[in-house]
Order: C-alpha cells, then structure tokens, then sequence
C-alpha cells in the first residue's frame, strides 16, 4: 500500500488528497509509474508552483522530487549540452552551468521550478532567442503507462516538438537534454516610462533589445522597462538591487492585509512601490541575475501568450479591466502587470508557437476581494483577442476546449493514443481542456 | 612623499654621486611602501586597465592651503545650485528661458552663454573652444564619403565642388567622436530610444576657402548625428531646425569627449603614475623627483576624489553626463586604449591631426606651442645641471627603475616612455620631462579652465541629450530641441560643477612655495623660465587683442603648475 498524501500547489489553491510516490532513477520511476497506471490515474509533480489544476488527481501522484541529478555535462562539444533528471531546479541547474561559464537557453523567470514542470507547462523566460525553456530540448525521455521508457529526439523532430510541451499527458518524463550555451554579460537599461509611449513604441522597444520586460502600474499609468542587450564583456559580478527583498516582505504581508480590509489603500500603495522600483538607470549585469526574478509573493496570476501584432489592443484591454475593477473594488489589480517578450516556439503546444509572443500576466494578492470575478472578466477580454493563448501553468478560470486554441492540439492526441491508449495520464482539469478538441 | 623641506644644492644629486648611498636607498624604500598601484584584479580600480593609486600617504591630500581658498567657490556654486533648483520649483518657464537666469552681475556669463548657436561659434569653439583637441584635417577621402554619401539629398552642386577643392587641397577638416562609439559595448552598436539619456557619437565636416579667398575662417558642411547608427540622417547647414538640433547633439557628444577622453584620461589619468612612481623609486634628493614635485601636486589627492564620483551613481558624472557610469568609465578606458602617452605630447598631437601649419586660425595650438618651446628650454637647462652627459642618464638607476616601472603592465601601463641603451639620452629625457610638465600645466589648462566659460551654460554645452537623436529629418523641430536639452537637476548640477572648475590653487612656473624654488643651482633656468613665461603672456596678449574672440586659456597667469582639480 503506498502512502497517501495531501498535497497543495504553492499558492494553496489547488489541494488533492492521493496515493504519493517519490522514485530515484528511471528503474524505480517505470516501476511505480507501471503499478500506479494499472490502478488507475497518475499525475507528476514537481514543486507544485503551477497555479492551474495540471496537478491535483484522483489517481497516483509521482513526485520528481527524487529526480534531481545533472547527469551528463556535454560542453565541450559544438553544441553543448547537458542531460538532466526531470526533478532537477533551474536554480540548481543554472547555478551549475554558471560554475561552468554556461547558462540555459531562455530560462524561467522563478528559479524554483522543476525543469520536467517548466517543460510540461510550456513555461518560458526571456528574450527572442527562444519562445519557452522547451525550445532547447534535444531529447526527451518519457515513462509511458507499461513503464517503457520513450526516447524522443531531433531524429523525429515532429514528436519531439509536441513531447516536450505536453502537459504531462503522454506520460512521467524522465530525462532532458537541454542545449545550452556559452555564459555571456548582458548590458541592461532600466527605466521608466509613460505606458503611453511604451504602447506607441513596442516595435521598436522589441527591435532595440535582446530580452525586454516590462512591469506596468496601471494606477501610477507607468512602467519599468528593463531591456537588455547581449554584449562582449566580461560577467560582472553578479548584484541585485536591494529593493526587491523588502518589496517580497511587504508583498507577502503587508499588501495582503491592506487589499482584505482597505481596498482604497492598494493605489496609493502600488504607486509608492512605482516609486521604489522606478529607474532610471544603466548597467552590466549577469543573466543569472537579470533574467530571473529573485522570488515571489504568493498570489495569483493569471497569464497570456498574446502576439506582438496584439499586444497593443492587448494592453488596451487589460488597462480596461483594471479601471473596471478600480471601479467596482476601489483597488485595482493589486500588482503591477508583468511583461516579458520572447520569440516563436516550435512547441506546437506553447502558446509561444510559431510567433513572437509577449507574455502578460497579472497578479492577485491572497485576500484580495472578488479575485474570480477579476480573473473571469480578464480572461474573457484577453482570449477575445485573436492570438491570444493561456499559459498552461497560470491560474484558469474556464479551461474547457482551451487546447483546441493550440494548432498543435490534435498531434498531441495522436501522439498521446499511441503512447497512452488507456489515458492514464490525465485528471479533471486535463479532461476540461481537452473538450471538443 | 614628495620632498617638502628644503634641500642644499649639495643634498640634491643622482643617485650615482650621492655620498651617502645607503641612506638614500633606505629613505626610498620607506617611502615606496607608502604607496601602491592598484592590483591588476582590484575591483576599486573602476577604470582598469588604466593604472591608478591604490595607496598613497594622507599627505598626498588636499591640506587647508588648497581647501581654505577653495571653500568660499564651492559655497557660492553650491548655494546658486540650490536657488536655481528652487526657482526652477516655483517658476514654470521653458528650459532655454530658466537655463538664461543662471547668469547674474555675480555669475557672469562666459563666452558660451550669447551667440553659440551661430555656424560661427560652432567653428569656434572647436579651435579655441572648451576642446580644441578633437579637430583634425581631413586625410582620407573615405571620411568625406562616408558622411556624405548617408546624405538623402545631394549637396548643393557649388558647394560639393567646394568641398570636393577643400579635400584636394587638404582644407577640410572633420570632428568624428568615434571615441564615445568605442565605448559602447561590442554588440549594442545601436543607440536605444529607451533611456533616459543618450549618447550621440556625430561626425561633421568643416571646409576652410583657398587662400586667396578674403575669408578664410572654417565652415561647417554637414554633421551626422550619430555615426553609429545607420538611420541617422545628415543634416546641412540649410537644414533649419534639424541643423540645430545637429549641432546641439555635436556639443553634447564634445562635452563627453572632452572631459572623459581630452580631459580626464588624457591629462589627470596619464600624469597618475608619475605621481606614484616618483615617490616610489626618485629619492627626494634626485633633482627630478625636486623638478616634478610642484608639477604632481595634489594630483592624487584629484584623481582619488574623481574616482569616488565615478563610482558613486548620486555624483556628477552619473547626474549629468549622457552616459550612465558604466559607459563614461568605458569612455576613459577607450581613449587610453586608442593613443599612447608618447602620442600625446602636443608636436606629435598636432602632426597626427594634421594641424601643425593648418587651419591658419589655431589659438590652441599657436599658444600651447609657445609654452612648450619655454618649457623645453628650462628642463634643457635644469636636465643639463644635474646630468652632465647622456651616460649620466643611463648610469642612473633611480631613473631607470622609474622609467621601467611606468611602462610596466602592472605599474602605470605608459608604453614608449623612454629608449634604453645608448638612446637613453639627456634629450629623451628632456622631452619626457618636457611633455609631464606641460601636461601637467597649460595642457592641463587648455582643457578644464574653459568649463565655467562654457560649460555652466546647460543650453549651450548640455551635458546630456534628453531625447533620442532622431531618425529623419522631419523629426527635428523646435520642440524637439527644448526636449533634448537637460532638465533643470541635471542643469544645475552642470552650471555648479562648471562653477568650481574656476578654481586656481598656485601658477605655473611660481616654485617659492616648494624646494625647488629654493634651489640654489637651479634659480637662473627658474628665472629663465619666468622671464619666457612673462613673454608667453606678453605675446597672447598681443595675440587676443587681434582675435576676434580672446583665447585667454593659456596665459601663463591662468595656468596652475598642476592638476589640482
């Protein structure tokens, strides 16, 4: 009899209570993978930092937890690269590529993630260079239902693409080889702008640099642009701003309490932090530390992909609903909207596929009044949008038939009948996404 | 430390007739412990590979003889910083109307504040102007073609001719701030719409008439921009407010230049090293250790202070210049990589400009040439007093340690300092001496005292472009020009910074406050050098009264003997 568990996502908005398994190595993963499918369900996890329902389920969970070992490093080749267990953390595997003078291929933007988990989700970082953390998967190994080991490589290109961003439903990925590349300085400008000029100004803020970002206050109607820009340097060493640590503290704290029994007080308060992290200012930095953010609240965000020709309307309608729920709460979002650009995947599952892809995301923090009735109407204002794609990993409101917004929805049902015929790997919310595709 | 007390002639020789060899080598050593060159890996040197002091004594310091006088300045630009920033709260005037106030009967107005944007004072201000150093005849036609050919309409057919004859006959001239392009990063040639500041790195071309003509004064042709940016138009001199805004950006990158690549670098980051190794390895009793003492003055003391700015983000340097601090560290780190300390005495500068004979109205040049011909007589005559041939030179290790010591790597990095061998003679060594005390003084002068001139007038010598160069023609218009222009904190900033660069702690050649003054062997070539000085300034008087604007920059009256600030 395996234990049970009761486990929760991060945010604490997701809960499930399962049969739990923790296999080390790819003989004890395709063991417990094989008996938990022929009871019935099985999902994975990683940290459990998704805010959306990929996790929770009736059936088995298998955690990557034991599942944490770099183990090939292959950098000296024309095309370095490295092989990891599917458990293993950015933050770990960044740090030990940076050790190395190497570093991933659009990381993502928290480090405490699991790379099996970043994959699954289609999670992305920065830049044009890639359009998720998937983009620079050269193989893939996945445990299917019988407990076989599923190799996928660049020697069928097509079933690698649709492997990699899956959503967990073709089984418990075991390992990935990740290209990676040569650590390099970044120069990094960060100031603040109008939000008007940035709206006129997108195409050329997404030609002038490398990685952009942007962090837009809707109440102060600024944000902090950071754009960075590969350069021939040496890595400086690597500094964060102080603010960020003390900002995490009040976010976590105090901003809760203000947006539960204040809700007025969240404007001035989110135009004093507009204050805080306003810039203006230029620097060397270190993508190790420039591209991720140090840590962050627990809230919940909801997240698009939204191509660039749509960004402009994108924003416009985002800043509509913000009005709406000032309005309506008196608060407005309680974090800043949070834009990072990146380029076209050819994960047919990311919402990054085949365009260049602004993600946008807005947050909510816990206590906040009304956060569903928030949430539905920027769901439903943002997805109106032709283009406009969820992030598989942020919160949903209504998943049902969101796959069938992929163009790469039906080869990941092929491929899962081949792999999955039974449907193992899968659970309520996947059932959800699926309809009617 | 450098050598204070006095000294009797007899106590004052090389180290190879010095009678009493072993307390001289014991002195020297003390004192070479006191002082240091940064590390090759120390991250406080901020402008690395340029050598810098990583320990000097306190009594390199500024003492109250430089503070006292210097306090009632600096309280005064301080105090006028405040108001302006004040006033600037209260009133709601333009910039260029709030930039005019700046200047009252207390703060008069220099040369800069009234008619610089005239074509006239463009051309000016870059032969006797805050930077006449950036100026060179045209050599390669590539040049001309480069910035001509970016044009989207062809020059006027009577004025390409001209400039086609100019070229021929070798009277065009160019400024091309290539410099502040080096300094940008490899890989982020292109200049972002998406700062706050912005560096413009302009090329413009100037043409002077043949020399029958009545009029031989520069013109200016055209000026791109940005020269690193390939969308960046050309504007002509017919161009309205586009050529103003052109010229706006060319004094804005002048001003960059200037003080990081003419002035900082080339002035108080050169002399640097020989304000460490000539306490490390002269013994104060070595007559150039006594020769280069009032020379070196506070020049550490300066060059540590400046740093402190360099490395602080609420200073100067990051508040007003166009760069952010990494970028104006970089520009310094730049212009020591593009020249060598050889390379800037000022014959070489003016031959590798190709402005020894030409253009025929040269200010700096025809008074910088007549300090250096009286410096080089006097260290001829002090060289000549101690070094009585060229094998006393090479038989003087002190000299030798020193030399080798600021051409190291890891010492000051001065490559090409001084021959070894039989080359190693009392001229080589004269015009070594020859070129620290000139820089030290009047190439000093040239290039800091016209600051509160020009620089204090923000509208005139903005510090920083506050808008991106634009991209076409019909971009530029008046508005466009008011929105380049600083903001008040930056400009206020700029007119006090200015304010205190007026300050003159001693005069060149005045040696009774140092040893040196009081040398007995040495006081005919001390007087021989006042009496040249006093012709220098008899001369540039003479001179100014027939310029059309004095150059009075470089009258020995106005020069200090160091880099002192």
């Amino acid at each position: 009899m395996e234990p049970r568990t009761h486990w929760h996502n991060w945010l604490g908005n997701e809960t499930c209570s399962a049969p739990w398994a923790q296999p080390r190595g790819l003989d004890e993963l395709a063991t417990t993978v094989a008996a938990a499918a022929r009871r019935g369900r099985v999902r994975c996890v990683g940290l459990g930092t998704a805010w959306s329902g990929l996790v929770a389920t009736d059936g088995t969970l298998v955690s990557t937890a034991g599942l944490g070992r770099i183990l090939e490093l292959r950098l000296a080749d024309s095309e370095p690269s490295v092989l990891v267990e599917s458990g293993v953390t950015v933050r770990a595997l960044t740090d030990a590529l940076a050790r190395r003078g190497h570093g991933l291929v659009g990381p993502t933007m928290f480090r405490d993630v699991t790379i099996g988990g970043a994959l699954a989700t289609g999670s992305h970082g920065l830049g044009f260079e890639a359009g998720t953390l998937a983009d620079s998967v050269l193989e893939l190994t996945i445990v299917d239902a019988s407990g076989a080991a599923r190799r996928f490589d660049r020697a069928d290109p097509d079933a690698l693409a649709v492997a990699k961003v899956s959503l967990g439903l073709l089984g418990a990925i075991y390992s990935v080889r990740l290209r990676v590349r040569p650590t390099f300085a970044v120069w990094v400008d960060e100031y603040t702008w109008p939000f008007d000029q940035i709206a006129a100004g997108l195409g050329d803020l997404a030609r002038s640099y490398d990685y952009v970002q942007f962090m837009w206050y809707p109440q102060a109607r600024h944000a902090v642009v950071k754009g960075m820009r590969r350069v021939e340097a040496p890595l400086p060493p690597g500094q964060r701003p102080w603010y960020p640590r003390w900002l995490h503290v009040v976010a976590s704290t105090v901003h809760p309490a203000l947006a539960r029994l204040t809700p007025p007080l969240i404007p001035p308060m989110l135009r004093a932090a507009w204050r805080v992290t306003s810039a203006a200012r230029g620097w060397l930095g270190d993508p190790l530390v420039d591209f991720h953010l140090p840590n962050a609240p627990r809230a919940w965000a909801m997240g698009f992909g939204v191509p660039m020709d749509q960004l402009g309307p994108a924003l416009d309608a985002a800043a509509e609903v913000a009005r709406w729920r000032l309005r309506r709460h008196g608060d407005g979002p309680t974090f800043p909207f949070f834009a990072r650009m990146v380029g076209p995947s050819d994960a047919p599952l990311a919402a990054s596929y085949g365009r260049a892809t602004c993600f946008l995301e807005s947050a909510m923090c816990r206590g906040s009044r009304d956060v569903a009735g928030y949430f539905d109407r920027l769901e439903a204002e943002l997805l109106a949008l032709p283009g406009v794609r969820p992030h598989w990993a942020k919160y949903m409101r209504r998943p049902d038939g969101a796959l069938a917004r992929l163009p790469g929805a039906h080869a990941l049902l092929r491929l899962r009948d081949a792999l999955d015929p039974a449907h193992c790997f899968t659970n309520t919310f996947c059932e959800r996404l699926l309809r009617s595709t | 430390m450098f050598s204070r007390r006095n000294h009797d002639s007899a106590e004052i020789c090389l180290p190879q007739a010095d009678p009493r060899p072993a307390e001289r080598q014991a002195a020297l050593a003390r004192t070479r412990g006191r002082y240091a060159y940064y590390a090759e890996d120390d991250p406080d040197n901020l402008l690395a590979p340029v050598a810098g002091a990583g320990r000097f004594p306190l009594s390199e310091q500024y003492d109250p003889s430089w503070g006292l006088p210097y306090l009632p300045l600096l309280a005064r630009a301080k105090a006028r910083e405040w108001w302006l920033n004040l006033e600037g709260l209260i009133s709601r005037r333009g910039k260029t109307a709030t930039y005019a106030t700046f200047f009252n009967p207390w703060f008069r107005p220099g040369p800069a504040a009234d008619g610089y944007a005239t074509d006239e004072r463009l051309v000016e201000d870059r032969l006797q102007g805050p930077n006449p150093l950036e100026i060179r005849r045209v050599a390669d036609p590539q040049d001309v073609a480069r910035l001509l050919g970016a044009l989207d309409r062809p020059l006027a057919p009577s004025t390409a001719v001209l400039a086609s004859e100019a070229l021929a006959r070798g009277d065009l001239y160019q400024v091309d701030y290539s410099l502040l392009r080096e300094a940008q990063w490899a890989g982020s040639a292109r200049d972002s719409r998406w700062r706050r500041k912005y560096l413009p790195s302009p090329h413009a071309l100037f043409w002077q008439a043949p020399a029958d003509a009545p009029r031989r004064t520069l013109r200016p042709l055209a000026i791109r921009i940005d020269g690193a940016d390939p969308e960046s138009p050309v504007f002509r001199p017919d161009d309205g407010a586009g050529w103003e805004l052109a010229k706006l950006y060319l004094r804005v990158a002048d001003i960059n230049a200037h003080i990081m690549g003419a002035h900082v670098y080339a002035t108080h980051c050169v002399l640097e090293p020989f304000a460490l190794s000539t306490p490390r390895h002269l013994s104060a009793r070595h007559p150039i250790h006594l020769l280069l003492a009032p020379h070196l003055r506070f020049t550490l003391a300066v060059n540590r202070a400046n740093m402190m700015l360099l490395r602080n983000p609420r200073q100067v340097y990051a508040i007003i210049y166009s760069g952010d601090l990494p970028i104006t560290r970089r520009i310094i780190v730049a212009a020591a990589r593009r020249t060598t300390f050889p390379a800037l005495a000022l014959p070489t500068d003016l031959a590798r400009r190709g402005m020894t004979d030409a253009p025929v109205d040269y200010a700096y040049r025809d008074d910088a040439l007549l300090h250096w011909a009286a410096i080089a007589r006097f260290v001829g005559r002090y060289i000549d007093l101690f070094y009585t041939s060229d094998a006393a030179v090479q038989a003087d290790d002190e000299l030798a340690r020193w030399v080798a010591e600021l051409g190291a790597p890891d010492g000051g990095a001065l490559a090409g300092l001084l021959a070894t061998g039989a080359e190693r003679s009392r001229d080589a060594l004269a015009a070594l001496l020859t070129q620290v005390l000139f820089t030290a003084g009047p190439g000093h002068a040239a290039v800091h005292f016209p600051q509160p001139d020009f620089h204090a007038a923000p509208a005139a010598y903005p510090a920083g472009a506050y808008a991106p160069p634009p991209r076409s023609r019909a971009e530029a218009d008046a508005a466009r020009f008011e929105a380049t222009l600083p903001p008040l904190r930056p400009a206020a900033a700029q007119f006090r910074n200015a304010q205190l660069a007026g300050f003159q702690y001693d005069t060149f050649g005045r040696y009774d406050a140092y040893p040196l003054g009081r040398l007995a062997v040495a006081q005919a070539a001390i007087q021989g050098l006042a009496s040249d000085l006093q012709a220098v300034e008899r001369e540039i008087c003479r001179r100014n009264r027939g310029r059309a604007t004095p150059y009075p920059y470089l009258l020995p009256s106005r020069v200090p003997n160091s880099v002192n600030l």
